[in-house]
């Protein structure tokens, strides 16, 4: 997992396992790193191995650990593989991640 | 009066749901493709029907049987592959007594009335032609959908709470549950015998038969059906994970009935399926 900062964004990238355990570190790190001057976070799911529920899961508990509604930040779901996003869709993580077109390659859900 | 009806052959258009039976017997609004037609061939006249079928035709036979509900004579023939009309009027026409032109054979690629919707292209040309079909569905041989308000269409023994949102047009098929504060519409079908959860929204898609919609999901843009999830604007597909948020109830009564089994075998309570003295088993006493 590897955390970078670029202009306005804080991208969080190279997530290849996302659950429970991966987001309580995450939400660590990410309260380090987040300066009030990011309008957006985003998490780059390009190489994110498998998914089910709690990967939604475990990303919707590091959105209301982080997200006090203090700022309009925006909080972005990147490269997901469609099979990923139909799974965000289903669960309504959509209301709150503004998620980009899947990539094309399929991934393996568990 | 005699007809030829051609069911299309395998499509990889419609590959998840074509998986699981031939386009012509796929459920749709509680029946399927091959029976439509069978029911507006015999509105025309038509007394006895061939059924050309290269893709799975026993699926076929064993939906339509001798077509005695229809009170027609129906026999399915099996292809190598989807004939053309003038194929099959070759291979199987002759004689006397056949509908005029063109009834007298029909390529069911789509909805008897409906030829600019082809429904066996791809997702998006079977959710479209479904909807076009929401108004015509409710053949002279259906009894038991009501029309709730218009455009909404429930079939007999559905459950739907108060506080269910129901937003036309939609269907919602036989023996439906529908969970409280479940919205479903527009533009949303519910197959026969399928769950729709609490607090779930089903908004321009399809739920197939015996499919479950787990609690507080949202199905847009999809045709959901078992744990399959296709979204039938893109084609992409989703075999979901996790039960709670979609599954085949099929599957899951086939799992509890395998369990029962294996209970009643361990604590010895198993009935035997043959009688000791090999009688058939009578039905219990109501």
């Amino acid at each position: 997992m590897k955390i970078t900062t670029a202009d306005e964004t804080l991208q969080v990238s190279d997530l290849r396992e996302f659950g429970p355990l991966e987001a309580d570190d995450l939400i660590r790190d990410l309260r380090a790193a987040l300066q009030p001057s990011h309008s957006t976070v985003e998490f780059d799911f390009a190489l994110l191995r498998s998914a089910d529920c709690d990967t939604a899961d475990a990303l919707l508990a590091v959105y209301a650990e982080l997200d006090r509604g203090e700022t309009a930040r925006v909080w972005r779901v990147a490269n997901p593989s469609s099979d990923l996003r139909q799974l965000f869709e289903l669960v309504r993580l959509h209301h709150f991640f503004e998620i980009t077109p899947p990539r094309p390659p399929r991934m393996i859900l568990l | 009066m005699k007809a030829i009806l051609i069911c299309p052959g395998y499509r990889p258009g419609l590959k998840h749901l074509t998986d699981l039976a031939p386009v012509a017997a796929l459920p749709l609004l509680g029946e399927s493709l091959v029976v439509y037609w069978l029911v507006h061939l015999a509105s025309f006249g038509a007394r006895e029907v061939i059924i050309c079928a290269s893709d799975r035709p026993w699926a076929l036979r064993e939906l339509v049987g001798s077509g005695s509900r229809w009170g027609l004579q129906v026999r399915v023939v099996t292809e190598m592959y989807e004939l053309t009309a003038a194929e099959a009027r070759a291979r199987h026409g002759g004689g006397d007594g056949w509908l005029a032109a063109p009834h007298d054979v029909v390529c069911a690629d789509h909805l008897p009335g409906l030829p600019g919707h082809p429904l066996a292209e791809g997702y998006a040309d079977w959710y479209t032609a479904v909807q076009a079909w929401c108004d015509r569905a409710v053949t002279p041989d259906r009894t038991g959908v009501r029309e709730l308000a218009p455009g909404v269409r429930v079939g007999w023994q559905s459950m739907i709470p108060a506080d269910a949102v129901l937003r036309a047009p939609c269907w919602i098929g036989e023996k439906v549950r529908v969970g409280a504060g479940a919205v479903i519409g527009p533009h949303a079908v519910i197959e026969d015998r399928s769950l729709v959860s609490p607090g779930a929204e089903v908004v321009r898609s399809i739920v197939g038969p015996e499919t479950m919609v787990g609690e507080n999901t949202e199905v847009v843009d999809s045709i959901a059906w078992g744990n399959t999830l296709v979204n039938w604007r893109d084609g992409s597909c989703l075999h979901v994970p996790d039960e709670f948020l979609l599954c085949s109830l099929r599957e899951q009564s086939d799992a509890t009935e395998w369990f029962r089994r294996i209970a009643q075998a361990l604590t010895g309570t198993n009935p035997p399926l043959v009688p000791a003295d090999h009688s058939p088993i009578a039905n219990p006493p109501l």
